[in-house]
């Protein structure tokens, strides 16, 4: 059994995504097979992940593998669904049509550079959890983003009518400027001109 | 409510024929059948039971509902089964399609309608057109992205307050808004032009009570009456005593005064104008005594008799005047006028007694006429019978009571008497009876007139005689008469001297009467020159010297007095300016004091002002930078949820399906914090950096995957009210490859997400790899399989399928 590096790195990223790690040699409807890694969907998923390194097997023993495996599930009414992540160099496109006939197949390649972890995800990711934006990140506050956009020394007494009417619509906020506006101004009500 | 969908009956519904039961009662419901079985009229049915309408049909034809019920049904009907999680129970809904319309209603209600028709259901057309939806936002109207964006973020009200607030950026605009806050500048400006006016006024009052108190020192300085003491341009403390000072108005007083007695010393001195000298009285004095004794020469010879003779009369006449006592002439016609009056008088006293005589001479005739006719009338009146008219009445009343000739007294017979008839006689007796009775009235009358014509006659002798003159006093008067007589001859004779004594009487009186006038107009003169010398003495003027005439005199003092007037008159005047001055110098004070309060005041009003409007700016910032912050905060909030919600998530969506495809789809930002959200879909490379739109960046395949996860996103972006995706076959356009993703990708949002998934397919292989890819993963996991067909007759058929976890027995987990 091969651990290279590339292999490690996409079992990293399964595992911790909630795939189960199976050692290989695995036996299917009486048959052996091996692969550089196995991995079992969680318990809410049937997924079955075999990761093959190219460098490692060529590929007509790929192809022979994976249609094997297939063939096996096959017999035992398996109802897995089968990935094949391709490690290293990619197979010819006719390999990869023969395999993408019996499984969902994802071809990594050999990701190198700053982006190889992020570009490594995104060949995953079918198989990675959709994160959703947080309930609460979509339920924005809006308000409160606002309090943090003013400067700390705002007024904040002025703020309070003017957020107060701001569920209300635009003329309840022009209304409670103008009040707001006109309030110190009427503090002189005996004053008049001469 | 958040209710979950059981199952679905469809009768005679487009595509449908007849009825077809289809279950919905699990995570996964997955329709497959050949194009025209009916796939899409089952999600449109279910689309029209929850929301009353079919969208996408909407989009492409408004009278899409005439065309609802399948070819040669009457009606159409959907019975929706929901069940209320909450609750557990069932909410049975049913839509019945005729001619005149779609009866039942829906079973959401508008809001969460329309999140299903945007963000649950995905309709083959819509798919198709989803980029443009998204990519044509009209900023004047709400478009899908603006709903998605206010759906998301809840922008209303920062909206609200950008909108509301914006009036304080600009201060026409507060002035606008708010009247308070301009009528308070305009104030602030009022009163800052009232302080300008009055400090200028104030300047003016103020330089022009300097002038008016530097004038006023030059007058009191001309009237001598500025102390020493007093300095610059102060006033002396008792100003108002010095310019009430009244003595100009005394010396004024006495002055006048004076030129009044000099004007009365001129009208006195007329008279003296002309020369007089010694010589004039010694003349005068001569003639007077010349006249005197030419007038007592007259009276001692001439005159003499006259005065005797008056001196007799008065004998006669005592009130006579005398010679001495008036004059000649006087005298003597007094005298000539009584004695001839007198004469005149005892004259016709005489002939007055004359006439009575002569009147009682026919007064005696008079008496003895009256005597001798009542002596006739006696007469006359004795020969007729008294009884006259008596008898002739009662002979009358006889006459009707003789019948035949037998008197009715005596029984006789008249015959016997007379041969006439006795009514005959008595008649006629009668007749002269009453003839007689005339007469007698006659005579009575004639009589009385005679005796009373004779008592008038002796009454007026008796008076008459009682007028006579008794024979002593007609003596008397003749005597009187003779020697009246004679001194009228005697006053005759000495007329002609009387006019000579009268003239030289007249002469001396003259020369009295020149003499005591030159002797008056010596004394006058005296007395004026005394009155001068005092008045010299009052005006301290040399005094008069005896060449000095008198005019001159009073000349010298009246140009004196009028000089001193003029003085006077001036300084009064000058003090009467001064006092004007000083008048309106303390009225200017009094404006200045005005001024300086007014300006105090104000000063304090425009503080306070100031001070409320300075509170008032302070809200109006606090306000603009507030509106700042909420644009800057919208801008924060909106650039967060695109890029770390919805570019996030459609990205990782995007890259999920199209894992090699180097540009991904995103909602290029709006570019300023205030205008609405238009963002503009644009494409991304992964390494960075933007690429074109996406129709440009992406191939078909690729478009379809891109407007498919831009649905997921905005589906996944928002709070799920409805945790449904319904999707009417999404990947024909797709590649094995992408299924496979788009496969994973709706397990994992399935089993993971929690959503419940309707999907329709219509590719066989495609149905069943979906089927093995979306099997129940755990206990409890379920998925429906629907096969939908048509039967030999053309009637529609749907065969659920259900399948059910099973421990996996390849591998074991």
């Amino acid at each position: 059994m091969t651990q290279n590096q590339p292999v490690t790195r996409v079992v990293d990223i399964l595992t911790n995504a909630g795939y189960r790690h199976r050692t290989t040699p695995v036996t299917v409807a009486s048959v052996r097979f091996e692969f550089a890694a196995l991995l079992l969907g969680s318990e809410r998923a049937n997924d079955l992940i075999i990761v093959i390194d190219t460098l490692v097997d060529g590929e007509a023993r790929i192809r022979q593998k994976v249609e094997g495996l297939s063939r096996a599930l096959d017999l035992v009414a398996s109802r897995r669904p089968l990935t094949v992540v391709l490690v290293g160099p990619p197979p010819r496109p006719t390999i990869v049509e023969a395999l993408a006939r019996v499984s969902r197949v994802l071809t990594v390649g050999t990701p190198t550079g700053d982006n190889a972890d992020r570009f490594l995800a995104d060949t995953l990711a079918v198989l990675l959890p959709l994160s959703l934006p947080d309930a609460s990140e979509a339920v924005i506050d809006p308000l409160g983003e606002v309090r943090r956009q003013l400067p700390t020394d705002i007024d904040q007494d002025a703020l309070v009518p003017l957020f107060a009417a701001a569920p209300s619509g635009t003329e309840a906020v022009q209304e409670a400027l103008r009040e707001l506006l006109e309030a110190p101004l009427d503090l002189d009500p005996e004053d008049t001109a001469p | 409510m958040s209710p979950s969908l059981s199952s679905v009956s469809i009768s005679n519904f487009r595509s449908i024929n007849g009825t077809i039961t289809v279950p919905l009662n699990a995570p996964v419901i997955l329709v497959h059948g050949p194009n025209g079985t009916g796939k899409t009229s089952v999600l449109s049915a279910i689309e029209l039971a929850l929301t009353g309408e079919i969208v996408d049909m909407q989009r492409t034809d408004a009278n899409y509902r005439s065309h609802l019920i399948h070819w040669g049904a009457d009606n159409s009907r959907i019975i929706l089964d929901a069940a209320d999680l909450a609750t557990s129970s069932t909410i049975p809904h049913e839509n019945i399609i005729r001619t005149d319309g779609i009866h039942g209603g829906s079973l959401l209600s508008g809001e969460v309608g329309r999140f299903f028709s945007e963000r649950c259901y995905l309709a083959q057309a819509t798919l198709g057109r989803l980029l443009e939806i998204y990519q044509n936002a009209n900023p004047r109207e709400e478009s899908a992205l603006t709903r998605f964006v206010k759906d998301l973020l809840g922008l209303d009200a920062l909206d609200a307050l950008i909108d509301g607030l914006h009036p304080a950026a600009d201060v026409r605009n507060t002035r606008r808004l708010s009247p308070g806050y301009a009528d308070a500048e305009a104030k602030i400006q009022a009163i800052e032009g009232r302080v300008t006016d009055n400090k200028k006024k104030l300047t003016q009052v103020l330089n022009d009570a300097m002038d008016r108190r530097v004038a006023i020192r030059a007058a009191l300085t001309n009237l001598s009456q500025l102390p020493d003491s007093a300095l610059g341009t102060d006033l002396p403390a008792d100003i108002e005593a010095i310019l009430k000072g009244s003595d100009d108005d005394r010396k004024l007083i006495a002055l006048n005064g004076h030129r009044r007695d000099l004007a009365s010393l001129r009208e006195r001195a007329l008279p003296l104008s002309a020369t007089l000298d010694a010589h004039d009285e010694a003349t005068a004095v001569a003639d007077e005594q010349a006249a005197r004794a030419a007038a007592d020469k007259w009276r001692s010879t001439t005159g003499k008799p006259i005065e005797l003779l008056i001196g007799e009369l008065r004998g006669t006449f005592p009130d006579l005047p005398s010679v001495a006592s008036t004059d000649p002439n006087t005298a003597f016609r007094t005298a000539a006028t009584r004695i001839e009056a007198e004469l005149q008088r005892c004259l016709r006293a005489i002939a007055d007694d004359d006439g009575i005589i002569a009147q009682l001479e026919k007064l005696n005739q008079d008496v003895e006429q009256s005597s001798a006719r009542v002596a006739l009338a006696d007469e006359q009146l004795m020969s007729i019978t008294g009884e006259a008219e008596g008898l002739s009445r009662a002979l009358a009343s006889i006459i009707p009571h003789i019948h035949g000739d037998d008197c009715p007294v005596c029984g006789r017979n008249y015959h016997e008497v007379s041969s006439d008839p006795l009514v005959q006689h008595v008649s006629t007796q009668v007749a002269r009876l009453a003839e007689q009775a005339d007469r007698l009235q006659g005579l009575g009358r004639s009589r009385a007139s005679a005796v009373s014509e004779q008592s008038k006659a002796e009454r007026a002798r008796e008076t008459t005689v009682g007028k006579r003159l008794s024979q002593e006093a007609r003596g008397a008067l003749k005597a009187r008469i003779s020697d009246l007589t004679e001194a009228k001859r005697r006053l005759t004779d000495v007329a002609a001297s009387v006019d000579a004594g009268a003239d030289a009487m007249r002469r001396e009186a003259e020369a009295q009467r020149r003499l005591s006038e030159i002797r008056n107009r010596h004394r006058l003169a005296v007395e004026l020159r005394d009155s001068l010398a005092e008045l010299c003495h009052i005006l301290e003027q040399p005094a008069l010297d005896t060449s000095e005439t008198i005019p001159a005199a009073i000349q010298r003092l009246d140009t004196y007095v009028a000089a001193q007037e003029a003085v006077a008159n001036d300084r009064l005047r000058r003090r009467r300016d001064a006092s004007g001055q000083y008048q309106l110098l303390r009225e200017q004070v009094t404006e200045i004091e005005r001024l300086q309060k007014n300006l105090s005041s104000d000063d304090a009003l425009k503080k306070r002002c100031e001070d409320a409007f300075a509170i008032a700016e302070h809200h109006r910032q606090t306000a603009k930078t507030t509106a700042r912050a909420v644009a800057n905060a919208r801008t924060e909030i909106v650039g967060r949820v695109f890029n770390s919600s919805l570019n996030k998530i459609w990205r990782d969506l995007f890259v999920r399906l199209a894992p090699t495809e180097p540009f991904v789809p995103a909602f290029r930002l709006p570019q300023t914090s205030t205008e609405p959200v238009t963002a503009q879909l644009e494409t991304v490379h992964r390494q960075g950096g933007s690429g074109g739109t996406p129709g440009t960046m992406l191939s078909a395949g690729n478009l379809n995957t891109a407007a498919l996860t831009l649905f997921l996103a905005l589906h996944l972006s928002v709070r799920p009210q409805l945790p449904w995706l319904i999707l009417d076959d999404p990947v024909q356009s797709m590649d094995e490859v992408h299924i496979a993703q788009f496969a994973a990708l709706l397990r994992t949002l399935s089993k993971e997400h929690h959503r419940q998934i309707v999907i329709s397919v219509h590719e066989r292989p495609l149905f069943d790899y979906l089927t093995l890819e979306l099997s129940p993963a755990f206990a409890g996991d379920q998925l429906i399989t629907v096969e939908l067909s048509r039967s030999n007759v053309g009637a529609s058929i749907a065969e659920p399928t259900y399948h059910n976890w099973e421990p996996d027995r390849a591998v074991a987990a």
